[in-house]
C-alpha cells in the first residue's frame, strides 16, 4: 500500500483512478494514475507511517496546478508542521512530470532552434526546499526525459529519476490494439501503403518539418499515409507553419527551410486534409501498412522522451522508423527490443543534428532494403523481429513501473 | 454432494455457480482450449497475434486435433510464451506447447482426477467446451444433481452477449458491480443470430440431459437472488440503443419473448 499525502489536492480525478467515480473517497481501491498499486490518502503524516507528498504534472503548463509545479511553488504549500516528518525521513516528496516531456536544460550545447519544455526544475526544487528548511534529499523529481538521471548524476540537491511511464501505460492506452490480429493472413493485398505516420499535435515543429520533407519529395509523398487533424488547438496546419516560421525568425534562429517552398508544400498538404484516421481505424490502417513511421511526441532537443506512439507500433507488429530524439533506438535495444537494421539504415539514431536526423530517417525509409520487392516479401524479412518485440512487450510491460513504485516506497 | 451445471453464455452461470455450497467451484475446468492459446508471462493477456485464425475456427467447432495442428505451425521454438494447463484440479502456466496425445485426451484426464477428488465440487459445462461424449456421459451419471441454467428472456440474453462481445477487453465476469459505457453502435442482426445460437445450445443441453431428467433442476436467471454471489452484474450501456426495438426485431424474425415481459 502506498501512503500518499496530497497538498492542494484539487482536481483529484487527474491524480488517481477511482473504483467509484461518484464517490471519490481515497480507499484501498484507489490507485495511482501511473501504477496498479493501491494507494491510500493520509491526511497528516505520523511517526509510524511512511508516506509520500505527491505532485503530479499532467497536461500543459496552463492546465490544473501545473504552473505551481513548474515554478516550485508547490514546496511552499507543504504545511509547516509536516516538515519535521520530512526531515526525519518519515515522509518523502515526489514531483512527477514523467507523463510530459519536461527535462533539464542541457548545458554546453549549441542551440540553434527554440528549445521546448526544458526547465532546471531540480535546481528550483532544491532552492525551495532549502528556503523552507526541508532536506532536499527527501525530494525526488521523476522526469520522462530518459537522459536526465545520467546527466544530473553528480547534482547535489533533490534526487532525479528518469522514467518512461509509457512503457507500462501503453498497455492501457492501446488495450484494443492488444486484442487485435496484425500477423495472420497477411498477403500481397494486405499492404496498401508502404507506411503509416500518425501526427496528432501538428503544431510541433518536427512534425511540420516531416510533412514539408514528405511533400517536397515525390518518392515519399506517395508512400506514406499520414493522419493529422484538420484543426488542432484552433489552428490549421497552415497556421501552425506560419507560427513556427515566426517563432524561428523572431527569436533570431535560422529557419530550417525556405519559406516559399515550405508554404507551397504545406498548402498542397492542407488541400488534401483532413487525413484524419478515426481511432477505430488506426489499427486497420496500420495493418495495411508495411512500416510504422513513428512521429514521436518529441524529436528536437537533447532530452530522450518515448511515448505510446513507439509502443503502439510494437504492439501492431510492424517494423518502425522513429522520428524522435537521438538514441531512442538504442534505448529500445537496452530494454531488450530488436530493431530493423537488416532492412533499414539505422544510423539516424546517432545523429546529433535534429533536422539531419529526420532527413536521414526519411532517407532510410526511402531506401529500405527490398524496396523493389513486394511488401509482403519485405515483411517476411522482419516477421521474427516484430514477433519478438510483441512478445517482449507483453511479457515486460507488467514490471516496467516497478522502479517507479520504488520511489514511493523508499525508506529514507 | 457433487453438482453439474449446464449453461449458455450470459445466463448468470458464473454468479450462480459461485453460490454453490460445494467445496470446490470448477467453472472453466473443462475448457481445454487454453492449453494451446499463447499468453504472456503472467497469463493475463492472450497473445492474439500469435494465434492462427484457423486454429480458432477449429476450436469453435470442437475440432481439437485440427486446432492443435494449426496452432502448432504458428509456434516458434524459444519464444517466451505460456499456456494454461490444469494439474490436480489447479490451473498453472507452462511454457511448453502440449503434445497432441495429451491434448486430445485432456477431458478424460481432468475427469479421471475429478471423480477421485475427495472434496465436494461443482463443475460448469458449456457447449463450446466440446467435452468428450464418453466423459460427458460419465459425469452426468456420476453427479448427484444437474442444474440447467437458462434465461427466460432470451432476447435480453442475446443483447447481453453482443454487448459483451463489444467490450474492449472482453470483461465477461465482474467481481464488483460496475457499469461500462460503450461507444460502438450495435446493429440488430447479430442479436438475432445470437438468439438462434442460444436456442441451439439449449436444445443441445436438453438432448444431452434426456436420460438424466430425474436429477435435473431448471434454474432461471430471472428467479435467482444474486445478493450472495461473488460475481456482480456488469451493466453495459450503449448510447442510442433501443432495447424495445430489439424485441420488435426479434419478433419479426419469429422469436417473440414479449410475453415474458408482460
Amino acid at each position: 500500500m502506498l501512503d500518499i499525502l496530497l497538498v492542494d489536492p484539487h482536481e483529484l480525478r487527474n491524480y488517481f483512478f477511482f473504483e467509484d467515480e461518484d464517490n471519490m473517497q481515497f480507499t484501498e481501491k484507489t490507485v495511482l494514475a501511473a501504477t496498479t498499486q493501491p494507494a491510500r490518502l493520509i491526511q497528516h503524516p505520523s511517526e509510524t507511517l511512511n508516506g509520500t507528498i505527491f505532485f503530479l504534472l499532467k497536461g500543459g503548463i496552463d492546465e490544473r496546478n501545473n504552473i505551481d509545479i513548474l515554478n516550485g511553488a508547490i514546496i511552499d504549500k507543504i504545511p509547516e508542521d509536516w516538515i519535521p516528518f520530512i526531515n526525519d525521513g518519515v515522509v518523502n516528496i515526489v514531483v512527477d512530470t514523467c507523463a510530459e516531456s519536461w527535462s533539464p536544460i542541457y548545458r554546453d550545447q549549441y542551440y540553434w532552434y527554440p528549445e521546448k519544455e526544458c526547465l532546471d526544475l531540480h535546481e528550483l526544487l532544491t532552492d525551495k526546499c532549502i528556503n523552507r528548511g526541508i532536506n532536499p534529499d527527501a525530494c525526488t523529481w521523476i522526469t520522462g526525459d530518459l537522459n536526465a538521471e545520467e546527466y544530473l548524476k553528480d547534482f547535489k540537491g533533490v534526487k532525479i529519476k528518469s522514467h518512461c511511464i509509457y512503457y507500462w501505460i501503453s498497455s492501457v492506452m492501446c488495450r484494443e490494439s492488444l486484442g487485435k490480429d496484425f500477423l495472420s493472413h497477411l498477403g500481397e493485398k494486405t499492404f496498401q501503403n508502404a507506411s503509416l505516420c500518425l501526427m496528432r499535435d501538428m503544431h510541433k515543429e518536427h512534425r511540420l518539418y516531416t510533412v514539408h520533407k514528405m511533400h517536397t519529395d515525390n518518392e515519399l509523398y506517395h508512400k506514406i499515409r499520414t493522419s493529422t487533424p484538420e484543426v488542432f488547438l484552433g489552428n490549421t496546419v497552415c497556421d501552425h507553419y506560419k507560427n513556427l516560421y515566426h517563432n524561428y525568425t523572431s527569436n533570431g534562429f535560422p529557419t530550417p527551410f525556405d519559406w516559399d517552398d515550405m508554404a507551397a508544400s504545406i498548402m498542397k498538404y492542407y488541400t488534401f486534409s483532413p487525413y484524419t484516421i478515426e481511432n477505430d481505424d488506426i489499427d486497420k490502417a496500420q495493418r495495411e501498412s508495411l512500416f510504422a513511421l513513428i512521429s514521436e511526441s518529441f524529436c528536437f532537443g537533447h532530452k530522450k522522451f518515448i511515448t505510446y506512439s513507439t509502443f503502439r507500433a510494437i504492439i501492431s507488429c510492424r517494423p518502425f522508423i522513429i522520428l524522435g530524439n537521438k538514441g531512442v533506438l538504442k534505448q529500445l535495444k537496452d530494454w531488450g527490443f530488436k530493431t530493423f537494421d537488416n532492412i533499414l539504415d539505422e544510423s539516424y539514431d546517432d545523429i546529433e543534428d535534429n533536422f539531419l536526423r529526420i532527413d536521414t530517417a526519411l532517407n532510410s525509409f526511402k531506401h529500405y532494403k527490398g524496396r523493389e520487392k513486394k511488401y509482403i516479401e519485405t515483411f517476411q524479412e522482419v516477421r521474427d523481429i516484430v514477433r519478438h518485440n510483441y512478445i517482449h512487450y507483453c511479457n515486460n510491460y507488467i514490471n516496467a513501473n516497478d522502479d517507479y513504485v520504488e520511489v514511493f516506497r523508499r525508506q529514507l | 454432494m457433487n453438482e453439474l451445471y449446464f449453461a449458455t453464455p450470459r445466463s448468470g452461470s458464473h454468479a450462480i455457480c459461485s453460490m454453490s455450497k460445494t467445496e470446490r467451484h470448477l467453472l472453466e475446468y473443462f475448457n481445454i482450449e487454453d492449453m494451446i492459446l499463447p499468453r504472456n508471462v503472467d497469463g493475463n493477456l492472450i497473445l492474439y497475434n500469435l494465434i492462427e485464425p484457423q486454429a480458432l475456427k477449429f476450436l469453435e467447432n470442437g475440432l481439437f486435433e485440427d486446432a492443435w495442428k494449426a496452432q502448432k505451425e504458428n509456434t516458434l521454438p524459444g519464444e517466451q510464451v505460456y499456456y494454461k494447463i490444469m494439474k490436480k484440479g489447479c490451473s498453472y502456466l507452462n511454457d511448453k506447447y502440449p503434445v497432441l496425445e495429451e491434448f486430445v485426451k485432456e477431458h478424460k484426464t481432468r475427469w479421471d482426477y475429478l471423480k477421485n477428488e475427495p472434496k465436494s465440487w461443482c463443475v460448469k459445462i458449456m457447449q463450446y467446451h466440446y467435452v468428450d461424449r464418453q466423459v460427458l456421459k460419465e459425469i452426468c451419471e456420476y453427479v448427484d444433481v444437474i442444474k440447467f441454467i437458462q434465461r427466460k428472456d432470451v432476447v435480453a440474453q442475446a443483447i447481453s452477449i453482443v454487448k459483451a462481445q463489444n467490450l474492449p477487453d472482453n470483461v465477461w465476469h465482474a467481481t464488483t458491480e460496475q457499469t461500462v459505457k460503450l461507444t460502438t453502435k450495435l446493429s440488430y442482426k447479430p442479436i438475432i443470430d445470437q438468439i438462434e445460437s442460444i436456442l441451439q445450445e439449449n436444445h443441445y443441453i436438453t438432448k444431452v440431459l434426456t436420460d438424466y431428467n430425474y436429477k435435473v433442476n431448471n434454474v432461471y436467471y430471472e428467479d435467482v437472488d444474486f445478493s450472495d454471489s461473488l460475481y456482480k452484474k456488469l451493466t453495459i450501456e450503449i448510447p442510442d440503443f433501443d432495447t424495445q426495438e430489439c424485441y420488435e426485431a426479434a419478433k419479426e424474425a419469429g422469436y417473440d419473448y414479449t410475453s415474458y415481459l408482460l
